[in-house]
């Protein structure tokens, strides 16, 4: 089969902007939501500087080789943690698992998209108050954001929707597929996920090669690194700075943003002016970006009149669990997350908490199956598990983790990075709903992978995590969040949040789609604000 | 840099053998898991392992390669807590299943792009599964 080849080599001439050219839209991060951005608003017609802080990958950089790519593309700087949650006890030297290059985290995401439910933008309407939570309503409902959805949806090509057909299912979704019928689930299948299920956007098809989460070496699974990105330097509007860390965000007098601080690739501190800034840096380094820029007019930190600039960190309730068959499943075969069932991501308290969640499958090469299956573990049971590796099938499930204010992104009161910068702290201590629903969600994956035959079975731990919001989050009351139902600092009318860092509540779907919605929808706010002149 | 001695060698194989005790694995494998971190040691991590090494070899008051597999075990639940054993336990455990020479033994084919992926190459044909 022809393959089909998109420009993600850098072939295309550069579009440079002068450091003080300040009619740019300098967009900080280039993942989900930032490399969105710069596509949306450079088609629009915006002059757009994007500073991603990592390097800028070749598909001829991506190898299928689990341990390799973490090298290569993880975010590796130091992230101190506290709290009671487990990833506190078990990776306090790596609680998060994104990703450092051009196409964020984007990179290594494993494409999954399912849907989102219209309550979930009404939590505090629909849950009540919550002991110990922070839940509120986004200020938007889903009805304003599900056309830039399945625009968002169609971009990215994801499967089940649109008419992007479904993929073929794994030997691993057979078992997904199994154990959700003999449990009586009916809304199943082998999933909405970004990626191509036939040739589409000039990508191919996904050839079942099973390493999404190192870099896609078809194409086939989206990212900004291969869409977005090309599309935004295609347009001749938009100029990427690859590594480069940006640093510090400063005001002018009239405390509007004027310009961002960086370290470029060669470590020379530039500057950058900008008539609007957008930060999509991530959960934690956009809040940690807002807090690190405090000046006279904004001693906590910019755009914090709400002091909830890095509240609110929400992740996903989230566990994996395996089951050993009594035949050949090579579960590696294929795509990584293959599969999802949906009946449960809805509200129903009957099951003893709030929020919802989807279950999927989920495959391990060896080298990560070894060493994520049970931490610590060894000896004769564990050289067991790892005899049946590939009479193995996996499952996992993915929920709404609720707000809690003290959940947080805080600077380090002494400890500094390479840049003299407070590193980030985590504080992340588990609710009792995470605690209920990631009970429930355990049992009923154990009941399932028994009935579907599986003859042994383990519960593994949470992983570091890769879903990481609400640190920034929306408001209409510039007293009780960050930004505004645009993404919009509600203090500083040139700033904005453009990453998951918005999320009001969690939702319990995976959150790329909802991030590029949201993006899509705040380019067009950004162009129309300019062109009124009130940007 | 600094190199082990052919006593310590000797132990830390035996100690990864107990660890991931898998049979159809000659010692060899485990040994150039030892030999390859031998070229990558630091004083610290050298003064580590053999501490550990001492502490092992006095639990029962017989080095740790003279003992039966079930004192041998013992000894090492005693210090699993340890540092020594987690840092060498992780080390281990990454290499040996980072390994792809052993990888086919436990079913595991790798890097699949340069062969078209797994589409035609096996990634549904599990017949056993039911489709009802």
């Amino acid at each position: 089969m022809a393959r089909i080849r998109r420009a993600v080599e850098n072939d295309v001439p550069m579009m440079t902007y002068d450091y003080d050219d300040d009619s740019v839209v300098l967009v900080i991060g280039s993942g989900a939501g930032g490399g969105t951005m710069a596509d949306e608003l450079s088609s629009h017609g915006a002059s757009v500087v994007v500073l991603e802080a990592g390097p800028r990958f070749k598909e001829s950089d991506f190898t299928n080789d689990e341990w390799t790519m973490w090298e290569r593309f993880t975010w590796q700087d130091k992230r101190a943690v506290t709290g009671t949650s487990s990833i506190a006890k078990n990776h306090s030297d790596a609680p998060t698992w994104i990703c450092k290059g051009v196409g964020g985290t984007t990179l290594h995401w494993a494409g999954m998209c399912p849907p989102i439910r219209p309550y979930e933008f009404k939590t505090r309407t629909t849950y009540g108050a919550v002991e110990g939570a922070n839940l509120a309503d986004w200020p938007l409902n889903y009805e304003e954001i599900e056309a830039d959805y399945i625009r968002a949806q169609i971009k990215m090509g994801v499967t089940g929707r649109n008419g992007m057909p479904l993929s073929p299912g794994s030997n691993n979704y057979k078992i997904l597929a199994l154990a959700a019928r003999r449990q009586g689930y009916i809304d199943y299948d082998t999933g909405n996920l970004a990626i191509n299920s036939v040739p589409a956007d000039g990508r191919n098809a996904c050839d079942q090669i099973g390493f999404c989460m190192q870099g896609c070496k078809s194409g086939a699974k989206w990212s900004t690194f291969n869409s977005e990105i090309p599309r935004a330097e295609q347009s001749g509007r938009c100029e990427i700075r690859s590594r480069c860390m940006a640093i510090r965000i400063e005001t002018n007098q009239e405390g509007k943003v004027k310009e961002v601080v960086y370290v470029d690739g060669n470590g020379d501190i530039q500057r950058q002016r900008a008539r609007i800034v957008c930060v999509a840096a991530n959960a934690i380094e956009s809040a940690r970006l807002l807090l690190n820029s405090e000046n006279n007019m904004n001693p906590n930190g910019l755009a914090n009149h709400s002091g909830q600039v890095g509240k609110n960190y929400m992740r996903h309730v989230v566990g994996f669990i395996y089951g050993i068959f009594e035949n050949p499943i090579h579960m590696y075969r294929g795509r990584v997350c293959d599969g999802l069932i949906r009946d449960e991501a809805k509200y129903d308290e009957s099951r003893g908490f709030v929020g919802g969640y989807f279950t999927g499958g989920v495959a391990l090469g060896l080298p990560f199956f070894a060493a994520f299956l049970n931490p610590g573990a060894w000896g004769k049971d564990f050289a067991e598990w790892m005899e049946n590796y590939d009479h193995v099938g996996g499952i996992h499930f993915n929920g709404e983790d609720l707000a809690v204010e003290s959940n947080q992104v805080s600077l380090h009161a002494t400890e500094k990075d390479q840049f003299n910068l407070p590193i980030p702290i985590l504080n992340l201590d588990d609710h009792p709903n995470d605690l209920s629903m990631r009970c429930y969600a355990n049992q009923r994956s154990v009941d399932g992978l028994q009935s579907a035959g599986a003859i042994r079975i383990l519960k593994s731990p949470p992983t570091p995590a890769s879903h990481n919001l609400g640190t920034c989050r929306m408001s209409d009351s510039a007293d009780k969040g960050v930004v505004n139902k645009w993404g919009q600092s509600h203090e500083i009318s040139n700033l904005f949040v453009s990453d998951g860092s918005q999320f009001v509540s969690s939702t319990a779907a995976n959150p790329t789609c909802l991030i590029v919605a949201l993006a899509i929808r705040q380019s067009r706010y950004i162009t129309e604000q300019m062109a009124s002149g009130n940007l | 840099m600094t190199k082990i001695d052919k006593y310590l060698r000797e132990t830390l194989i035996a100690i990864s053998q107990e660890m991931f005790p898998h049979k159809f694995l000659g010692k060899d494998v485990y040994a150039r898991i030892i030999d390859r971190f031998d070229g990558e040691l630091e004083e610290r991590q050298k003064k580590q392992l053999e501490a550990g090494v001492k502490l092992l070899d006095s639990k029962y008051g017989t080095p740790f390669l003279k003992l039966s597999e079930k004192y041998r075990i013992d000894a090492l639940i005693s210090l699993e807590h340890s540092a020594f054993f987690r840092d060498f336990h992780g080390h281990v455990l990454k290499n040996l299943y980072n390994d792809s020479e052993v990888w086919i033994h436990f079913g595991y084919e790798g890097a699949s792009s340069h062969l078209g992926g797994y589409l035609k190459r096996g990634f549904s044909d599990a017949a056993w599964i039911p489709d009802e």
